[in-house]
């Protein structure tokens, strides 16, 4: 890496050694299509833009900052990062209780902070932790019960606030997690079965709108000004686009105010309004090398902790957008989880970004 | 920990490795298999039905508007309106429109004017929304205002007049614990809320009935489909689906007593509630401090809320469901009936004025340190005997007392229709060693005979068992909605509904009953100072709550002496008329000093409902005119 070579005399060039560049150079890209998004989603508005700019520049800060902790460090602290996210869990729950009213925000003055974002990253950390450990080698079965635990707890805490997306989420990273750390095939097996044949017993735990959402997806003309609507509009968008979309800032569904959430959850459908199949096609490629990238990293390593964590992280990545744009494009009920990096909103940005410095570091992570 | 099993940390054996990173490459191809799915739907929609979906987008000159819903009013039992809602005017600012925002802000408050408060919200709030979008500058202008800027309407582009309902509150202090808050709908409630059902809703219930029956008063949006040019203008209202406006909620609150009871409770920290003990209506349920809805819900300043929340005195608390106090000498007539089942009829304890267990250094005292000579069960009650209590508690034993007591609901919520009921604790033996790993020591038996030690109860509970006696063990869930009104005019009346009856023997029921009528007729009774002129036969009981722990010695407390904070607490339990009971009360102030200072509060409340029944028979709903909502 010659970028290393000609830096390597400062006292920062630890965190210069330990960027991926290809990594960085996608993610680049995808912000700096992001914004070009934003902008056209936002009615050309330019503060927007700046500050959506801004908070890419925090999250990159975020990301080299986590790139230069030896993953080994990582790891031992790995446990305590976990239970503070545990614990912050459980306080705005309480809080939230207490304040009357759900609540999955802790506001530090400055800023707020949603515990279920570090989640993200700390679950498949602390499986990652719970497989590597000395005792784990021998106690294989109790280590997965474990995992089990670490898995399911933050994922219950999480539907309690109540935010069912974020909680199938980080349930769904975790899982992975421990399906890299080497669960046996047979019971990959059984827990997928089981889970196939939990869906349909969930359906009576569902809130009448949560129904509604899932029936919409496969009858959305039923009540087109209705519950169907949003899936209507954003197909709408996505389809008129054509081929080669409308053009940059022409998207007639966009700009007329139609498309609910435009600059949020459904900003995938402006950029398929105004780019058509051919944009569409080449952005969810930029997203696959990133996730490749991920992988690839993740396949090159030689240190079970780091292989795990990049892994999960590609995952946690790659679910957002597939559930993402499934629910754009109507094959999905509609569940808030952003696109990442592209939706407009910090918190999800910092998260993406953080997870990608922990693959960053990963890369260089070396039996301590 | 040999270096060997440390080594083997991370080198894991080569097989593995492979098997580990095998799967990597499977996740790999899964990945690739659903984003083939993806691109597949992409192609579906943008290649195959594209011209469908053409069609469709020229022809989408169809937009939805949402029309919010009247939320319902909530009422006391006799019509009086508690909560409605008026028509606000809001000033608003659309970004889009406007060249120099500051030249326009500085120009509008010319004309009227907007404070700090409203500017910063204002900034906020347009930070996080789009240009195309009103945003609020200043709520509630006044008619005068009004004209002001209707007069200069082209002067100013960008500024809007919204017109909005806004939620105010009449009875706006005695009863707002119960009738409850709104707030604004934040982007967590959104996850929770039925996105169509609340289209164009901006408040949902926060606290108090607002927030129980919730789903009852906000109704459902409607919406007038719009059609637009190609630039999005509206042209004419193509069709409109009127929204389905709330339900109104009579509560089963009698309005005028709530507001002598508040008033009885002068400006003392407790709480009171009062129940029909025939069907289980609450008539009266007061928290104070309390605190002024209007100022607290929308349209509050930011700096009384958050004095509202800060303050020590926790004005936002219910007490009345959420204060839990220890319920001292008012549980013994609910001790009584065990003690009547366990054949204490006809047994005299001696007291001296204080009671040892053997092996025990600590003496248990009476409240009255010269003691109560020979008494009965009956004088137990009347004149508060806490040795015949320990007495009986010891030889009852915990687990008779826990069977006994949670027959009458102490230690479970009621099941009233507001969130976060307290369930109180009443203790056993389990409860101990489940919450502190201890076992259970025969001293906290008997402290728990004098409703001491663990026991804590809300006032809810204790005016909910009273009620219990008075109806001789008819137990009916405390309900606070007397009926609703749907949009159509449509009653719902909410029936009592009876979950449990006990049965103790009738001569058990007049025992107690006559005991507790002694309290408040009897020569001795520890209620007496209050049954002068008194035109009825009320039965109560008296009870008294330390804050502090005083040593052995000390039996007096000085009050001169001591902080207010220190004072006990008074607590007093009554229903009346004995004979047909109309009304059940508990009633707690903080530091009252004692169940006899406390007692006149009830005397006062008990006087005014029973004298209102007398003069007109039971208010219901239908008889008087129903004032259409909105």
């Amino acid at each position: 890496m010659h970028l290393s070579q000609t830096v390597n005399m400062g006292r920062l060039s630890g965190v210069f050694v330990r960027i991926d560049l290809p990594l960085c150079l996608i993610t680049l890209l995808l912000c700096l299509v992001g914004l070009a998004v934003q902008f056209s989603a936002e009615g050309e508005d330019l503060d927007q833009l700046v500050r959506q700019a801004v908070r890419f520049g925090i999250a990159v800060i975020v990301m080299l900052v986590l790139a230069a902790i030896p993953t080994e460090t990582l790891r031992r602290y790995s446990p305590s990062i976990y239970f503070l996210g545990l614990a912050l869990l459980i306080l705005v729950l309480v809080t939230g209780f207490v304040g009357r009213g759900a609540q999955r925000w802790l506001d530090l003055g400055i800023f707020r902070f949603q515990p279920s974002e570090l989640l993200k990253l700390a679950l498949p950390m602390m499986v990652a932790w719970v497989l590597t450990h000395r005792l784990s080698g021998t106690n294989r079965g109790i280590a997965f019960l474990i995992c089990g635990a670490v898995v399911l707890i933050p994922g219950y805490l999480v539907y309690l606030q109540p935010d069912l997306g974020t909680a199938i989420l980080i349930m769904a990273v975790g899982g992975f997690a421990v399906f890299l750390g080497g669960l046996a095939w047979r019971w990959v097996g059984i827990l997928s079965a089981l889970l196939i044949a939990i869906i349909p017993l969930s359906w009576p735990l569902l809130q009448d709108y949560q129904k509604n959402r899932v029936l919409t997806l496969f009858d959305p003309w039923n009540d087109p000004l209705g519950s169907g609507y949003h899936s209507i509009q954003s197909m709408i968008a996505i389809g008129s686009g054509g081929l080669s979309g409308k053009g940059w800032l022409q998207g007639s569904q966009s700009q007329l105010d139609f498309l609910p959430e435009r600059s949020t959850d459904f900003v995938f459908s402006v950029f398929a309004e105004e780019f058509g199949f051919m944009g569409s096609v080449l952005l969810i490629l930029i997203y696959s090398l990133l996730i490749i990238r991920c992988l690839t990293i993740s396949f090159q390593c030689d240190y079970d902790f780091a292989r795990i964590v990049a892994g999960s992280i590609a995952i946690m990545i790659f679910f957002q957008l597939f559930v993402n744009v499934g629910m754009v494009s109507g094959i999905l009920p509609v569940v808030g989880l952003p696109l990442p990096i592209i939706s407009y909103g910090g918190t999800s940005m910092v998260t993406v970004l953080a997870g990608l410095g922990l693959v960053m570091g990963a890369k260089h992570a070396r039996r301590a | 920990m040999s270096p060997r099993s440390k080594a083997n940390i991370f080198e894991v054996p080569i097989e593995q490795m492979r098997s580990l990173q095998f799967r990597v490459v499977i996740t790999a191809a899964v990945l690739v298999g659903l984003v083939l799915v993806l691109i597949g739907r992409l192609a579906y929609l943008q290649i195959v039905s594209h011209q469908d979906f053409v069609v469709l987008s020229t022809n989408n000159s169809v937009q939805v508007v949402p029309v919010p819903p009247i939320r319902g009013n909530i009422y006391d039992r006799k019509g009086n309106l508690l909560a409605g809602n008026e028509t606000a005017y809001r000033l608003a600012i659309t970004a889009k429109f406007v060249e120099d925002m500051d030249a326009l802000i500085q120009q509008i408050q010319e004309i009227v004017p907007i404070s700090d408060t409203d500017l910063a919200k204002f900034n906020s709030s347009s930070r996080y929304s789009s240009k195309h979008s009103a945003v609020i500058l200043k709520d509630y202008l006044s008619p005068e205002e009004m004209a002001k800027i209707a007069v200069d309407r082209h002067k100013l582009p960008g500024v809007s007049i919204v017109t909005d309902l806004h939620r105010v509150y009449l009875d706006s202090i005695h009863s707002s614990h119960v009738v409850g808050t709104l707030s604004q709908i934040d982007k967590q409630d959104q996850e929770q809320l039925d996105p169509v059902r609340y289209r164009g809703i901006r408040y949902v219930g926060k606290s108090g009935i607002e927030q129980a029956s919730e789903n009852m008063l906000v109704g459902s949006s409607g919406h007038d489909q719009i059609e637009t040019n190609a630039h999005g203008r509206k042209i004419r209202v193509l069709s409109h689906v009127a929204p389905t406006a709330g339900h109104d909620v009579y509560l089963t609150i009698d309005g005028d007593l709530q507001k002598v009871a508040y008033e009885a409770l002068e400006d003392e920290v407790g709480a009171l509630v009062a129940i029909e003990p025939s069907s289980g209506r609450i008539l009266a349920m007061v928290s104070k401090p309390s605190f002024n809805a209007n100022q607290f819900g929308i349209g509050g300043e930011q700096e009384k809320r958050s004095d509202l929340l800060t303050s020590e005195s926790k004005p936002l608390l219910n007490r009345s469901i959420q204060g839990q106090y220890p319920p001292g000498s008012t549980i013994k007539p609910f001790l009584a009936f065990a003690a009547l089942e366990a054949g204490f009829e006809s047994r005299e304890i001696y007291c001296p004025g204080w009671y040892q267990l053997p092996n025990y250094s600590r003496k248990f005292r009476c409240w009255k340190a010269q003691g109560h000579g020979r008494v009965t069960l009956f004088d137990a009650i009347a004149e508060s005997c806490d040795v015949y209590f320990y007495v009986l508690a010891r030889e009852l034993g915990i687990d008779e007392m826990y069977f006994q007591l949670s027959k009458f609901g102490f230690g479970a919520t009621t099941g009233v229709e507001l969130l976060y009921e307290s369930p109180g604790i009443l203790p056993s033996k389990e409860w101990k060693q489940w919450t502190k790993q201890e076992p259970w020591y025969e001293g906290e038996t008997l402290i728990t005979g004098i409703g001491q030690g663990a026991t804590v109860v809300s006032m809810l509970q204790l005016a909910h068992a009273t009620a219990m006696v008075a109806s001789r063990g008819k137990k009916y869930r405390p309900q606070l909605i007397y009926k609703t009104v749907n949009g159509a005019g449509e009653i719902t009346i909410r029936e009592p509904e009876l979950i449990d009856e006990i049965d103790f023997s009738k001569r058990i029921f007049d025992y107690v009953t006559d005991a507790m009528q002694e309290v408040v007729h009897g020569e001795r009774g520890t209620a007496r100072k209050i049954n002068t002129d008194i035109s009825y036969r009320m039965a109560g009981k008296t009870g008294t709550v330390q804050v502090i722990s005083r040593s052995q010695d000390e039996t007096e407390l000085d009050l001169e002496k001591t902080p207010k904070k220190h004072h006990p607490h008074g607590i007093f339990t009554a229903f009346a008329p004995t004979d047909d009971p109309k009304i059940a009360l508990a009633v707690i102030v903080e530091n009252g000093v004692s169940g006899s200072k406390v007692a006149p509060i009830a005397r006062t409340v008990i006087d005014h409902y029973l004298q209102l029944n007398m003069e007109s028979t039971q208010p219901e709903g239908d008889t008087f005119a129903f004032v259409p909502n909105g």
